[in-house]
């Protein structure tokens, strides 16, 4: 059943209309599709233009009276934010994720007026419930049972080895290979690059970050993605606020080495 | 971090003994809710952090049971619809304390008897309180947390206030240190780092074993290394690893990568090396996940393997042998193949398993070629194929140095 555009005006902005939004339920059912390579890359290239498309949905249910309204207006919206919700390349990213959660509360009906409402309510529990405790990978729940570790410790654990693995691999690019037929990994710089977009504000990717910002660009196939570059200059948009930001953060965080976080920054790369 | 004790009434004195079995339960919760609501009026908590006789134990103790039931409101009692923020972050305290307790005392057999037996009671009281009760177990006070906030966030009673501030997302910059102890996004993080973890994980296909399995691995052999350091008999440590390769049943493949990775991590103390021969007696013991291993993993990492370690490449050797001596020679084939319902592998696949073993050095080459010969000759010293699986194999061998 084909849907009459509906033009729906928020207090300020352009226009958010059914058709934008099945663009973007499309999308994000075509990233939900498990291995497919080019998802990700198609992630990262929408990043940005998702987060100002979540900010006019943000606007929108702002304005309306009641989640009621909302969802009569804009029948997709609860499809689009829940498949949003289980998107890794979404959820990692700090701004869209604030801004999707953001969405949900304000779906939330405090005084539920009807079944709808209801309902809402207890969809949006069960979504962050999930997205916050569920373990869809069984071997390693029962791993974290039997050894006594958290969900919590054990994913930070994993994040930091796969950036340590991922530097290691960095490191290995040509020019620092005694053979020159040995093939550089270089190849991979370009996706790695673009699996960083939504990793631009994590502390736990910044090592990588650095290494990568830090490459001589020498060899033709180590190309860094255009919208690697856009994240990390928005990440920091102003010099001295992260400056003072990263000072911060050494001095108060106890027993680690002030210069090695400094070091660390993607900070220094460009600019120093 | 200073948290002092309250101090509150017996179990059993504010509940009047009623006939009504529901009427009893609904006593009990209420019971079990003011105490909590007490602790919190109180203020904050201290913790003994170090139990120096008798009273220093009941201490330890009371704040045990008040955790158990701290867990029990948290998840099942509408009294976390009047929690404000200070409440949620005492009641994160408590649980970290109770982390803290298990890191302490598991290796201690007399402390941890006192406390399994605290929360034994503790959940008879609450198994009669509420509901649906879960028992907390003492080895579940390692993940003290993250019971709390299952409890809380399948609670439906628990204000959105409490919600959005679990999964607010603070501020990108120098949320590094306030990790440990900030409850304004703690589920923010934890999705965070998840969904991080997902996007970067197709990068590492072309590592060895991969990032996941390295972590587990690790985490695997830090729990053998406690166990046996505190003198765990062996058939405990051995359920342990029973336990953990059930858990993996959907993914036999997987936890061939964990062990392999376990048996390669460098470590350098005797105790590091007393988990990693436990693991390598079990393995000899449990000839499934050997031969999976054997025929699941990669070339290169049974070679690594081999190389690290002198009872798997023995171990290496015999399941070959043994997959030799159930091969017969098939005419219509025209080639060797394994009897059985479960062939495992092919007579190619078995020779470049060989030629891998000898590449590992000159001498383990020397020794193959001499068994090889020994078994050619008990089986008649043939050199015409398709009589001797052994003399095939050293044929094979032979020519693969020409």
């Amino acid at each position: 059943m084909s849907q009459p555009p509906i033009q729906i005006r928020p207090a300020a902005g352009p226009l958010l209309d059914a058709r934008e939004m099945r663009f973007w339920l499309d999308k994000a059912v075509a990233w939900g599709q498990a291995d497919r390579p080019d998802a990700q890359k198609d992630a990262a290239l929408h990043l940005s233009r998702l987060r100002d498309f979540l900010r006019q949905i943000l606007t929108f249910i702002n304005s309306v009276s009641s989640t009621t309204e909302a969802v009569e207006r804009l029948p997709l919206l609860g499809q689009l934010l829940g498949r949003l919700c289980w998107n890794p390349y979404v959820t990692a990213d700090a701004p869209g994720r604030r801004l999707l959660f953001q969405s949900l509360w304000g779906l939330y009906s405090e005084r539920p007026g009807n079944a709808v409402e209801t309902k809402a309510n207890q969809w949006i529990r069960k979504v962050l419930c999930q997205l916050a405790t569920e373990e869809d990978d069984a071997p390693a729940q029962a791993l974290m049972k039997q050894i006594g570790v958290a969900p919590k410790e054990y994913y930070l654990e994993v994040l930091r080895k796969t950036v340590a693995l991922l530097q290691e691999n960095i490191g290995k690019r040509c020019g620092s290979l005694a053979d020159i037929n040995q093939r550089c990994s270089c190849d991979s710089i370009l996706a790695t690059s673009e699996a960083c977009v939504p990793l631009v504000t994590c502390p736990e990717a910044a090592p990588l970050i650095g290494a990568l910002l830090q490459l001589p660009g020498t060899c033709v196939r180590a190309a860094l993605s255009e919208h690697f570059l856009d994240a990390v200059s928005s990440a920091y948009s102003s010099l001295e606020e992260a400056v003072l930001s990263l000072l911060e953060c050494a001095l108060t965080t106890s027993g680690s080495n002030p210069q090695k976080q400094l070091d660390q920054s993607l900070l220094v790369s460009p600019f120093l | 971090m200073g948290m002092c004790l309250s101090c509150f009434g017996g179990a059993a004195d504010d509940v009047v003994v009623t006939p009504d079995p529901e009427m009893r339960r609904r006593q009990l919760a209420e019971a079990a809710e003011k105490r909590q609501k007490e602790l919190y009026q109180a203020g904050s908590l201290h913790v003994v952090s170090k139990p120096r006789g008798q009273r220093h134990m009941e201490a330890v103790l009371r704040n045990l049971a008040s955790t158990a039931e701290l867990l029990a409101v948290a998840g099942r009692s509408g009294e976390v619809e009047r929690w404000d923020e200070p409440t949620l972050t005492r009641a994160f305290q408590w649980a970290r304390y109770c982390e803290h307790l298990f890191s302490r005392f598991h290796r201690n057999p007399a402390i941890r008897v006192c406390m399994e037996r605290q929360l034994q009671l503790s959940n008879q009281g609450l198994r009669a309180a509420f509901e649906g009760y879960i028992e907390v177990s003492f080895s579940d006070l390692s993940r003290c947390q993250h019971l709390l906030l299952v409890g809380l966030l399948g609670n439906p009673e628990l204000p959105i206030s409490i919600m959005k501030t679990l999964f607010d997302t603070p501020s990108p910059v120098c949320t590094k240190q306030s990790e440990g102890q900030d409850v304004t996004g703690f589920c923010s993080r934890i999705i965070q780092c998840k969904s991080a973890c997902k996007v970067l994980s197709p990068l590492t296909d072309g590592s060895a074993v991969g990032a996941d399995a390295e972590v587990q691995a690790a985490m695997l052999m830090e729990r053998l290394d406690a166990l046996l350091s505190q003198g765990s008999e062996a058939c405990r440590t051995e359920h342990i690893l029973g336990s953990v390769l059930r858990g993996f049943e959907g993914a036999p493949g997987h936890f061939c990568l964990v062990i392999a990775a376990a048996l390669l991590t460098k470590k350098n103390s005797a105790a590091k090396s007393a988990s990693r021969d436990f693991l390598l007696d079990w393995l000899q013991r449990e000839q499934r996940v050997l031969q999976h291993m054997c025929s699941a993993l990669p070339a290169a990492l049974i070679i690594d393997l081999t190389k690290e370690h002198r009872t798997f490449r023995d171990a290496y050797w015999n399941l070959l042998k043994k997959w030799a001596s159930d091969m017969e020679y098939s005419l219509s084939e025209g080639d060797w193949v394994q009897t059985g319902t479960n062939p495992t592998v092919s007579f190619d696949r078995l020779s470049e398993h060989l030629l891998g073993l000898c590449e590992t050095g000159p001498s383990l080459r020397k020794e193959v070629e001499k068994e090889l010969n020994a078994l050619k000759v008990s089986d008649g010293d043939y050199d015409v194929r398709g009589l001797s699986v052994w003399a095939d194999l050293l044929s094979t061998l032979n020519k693969s140095v020409v």
